[in-house]
């Protein structure tokens, strides 16, 4: 075994971990937000909870696309051509993943600023729940395309 | 946007300020790697780095993007979204701080080559980072800042449609 072994398996293991947590908070996120508790009328736990989350996305797709580079380089010189069927799904995905990034900045923007708005204002929020929907739903996209090009 | 964020908000620049530095990081590199992918080339660019080598290109980058959005973020006058700050100013200050980020990241990838050279015991190629060395004091830095000001100005505009975009969205709400 190569040095580098323990090492590409540690990048698949974080990349993994990584998709989890930003999915799994998505979910978890989009659930709290549309079904509230009742102790948390003007929103405040909500936000904060959504705050934490985007802290968490962040550093997740910033190391999804640090490794998901480290798994693209492990297959050295047999890296399919983008006109193969497995290249066209790279395609799709590294444009899914644009898209992602570029929908998630409005998401955090707005929990920022929603966090700073008197709590009576963002309590009556409703568009905090769609924006974890719409994170979901684009997650799912990438995963089905992931678990795609891994075993299809 | 003066009025986007409140007296909260001073507790939020750092948020904001990992956020961007991210989503600048995240975008530069899919968006390399889409056209490398689509160019053929991107196999021959990646079996020329090794799995280590490359995480510490990408951290290094990811650290110099965020510290100079960081920058840019504290040059126009304290939280983003809290000030009235004038387009003209904020392209200003992105494009400088985006010429910084374009020579700190291309030093930091010279020392990360460099040691990559010689941990892989490719130490006989240390010379053409001596070498190296002079050609990005003289040219590299010039190179380096100006890429680095062409896309800290284009990510500033990227971030003023967000901006402008999430201002729309709450006031609707």
């Amino acid at each position: 075994m190569s040095a580098l072994e323990p090492l590409s398996l540690f990048v698949r293991w974080a990349h993994v971990v990584g998709m989890a947590a930003i999915l799994g908070g998505a979910l978890l996120v989009w659930w709290l937000t549309a079904r509230p508790f009742r102790t948390d009328a003007d929103g405040d736990t909500r936000l904060e909870i959504a705050q934490r989350y985007e802290w968490i996305f962040w550093a997740a797709i910033g190391v999804q696309v640090m490794t998901g580079v480290g798994n693209l380089g492990a297959f050295g010189q047999g890296l399919p051509a983008p006109t193969t069927a497995w290249g066209l799904r790279l395609t799709v995905k590294l444009v899914v993943v644009l898209a992602l990034a570029l929908l998630s900045l409005p998401r955090t923007l707005a929990v920022a600023v929603l966090m700073n708005r008197p709590a009576a204002e963002s309590g009556r929020s409703q568009v905090v729940p769609g924006l974890y929907a719409a994170t979901v739903m684009l997650v799912l996209v990438v995963v089905v395309l992931a678990v795609w090009l891994a075993h299809g | 946007m003066a009025e986007l964020l409140g007296p909260r908000s001073a507790g939020s620049e750092r948020f904001v300020t990992f956020a961007f530095g991210t989503f600048h990081t995240v975008i530069f590199i899919v968006s390399a790697v889409l056209v490398l992918h689509l160019s053929g080339a991107l196999s021959g660019v990646l079996t020329g780095l090794n799995t280590l080598t490359g995480l510490a290109l990408f951290a290094a980058l990811w650290a110099t993007t965020t510290w100079s959005t960081g920058r840019a973020i504290r040059g126009v006058g304290g939280p983003v979204l809290a000030t009235r700050t004038p387009i003209g100013s904020v392209v200003t200050r992105a494009a400088r701080s985006g010429a910084l980020n374009g020579v700190l990241f291309l030093a930091a990838a010279a020392v990360i080559l460099a040691l990559s050279a010689l941990l892989t015991g490719q130490g006989d190629s240390i010379g053409i980072f001596i070498l190296g060395g002079f050609f990005v004091v003289l040219v590299g830095t010039l190179a380096g800042a100006t890429i680095g000001a062409i896309l800290g100005v284009l990510f500033a505009a990227i971030d003023l449609v967000h901006l402008w975009a999430v201002g729309r969205l709450v006031r609707a709400l």
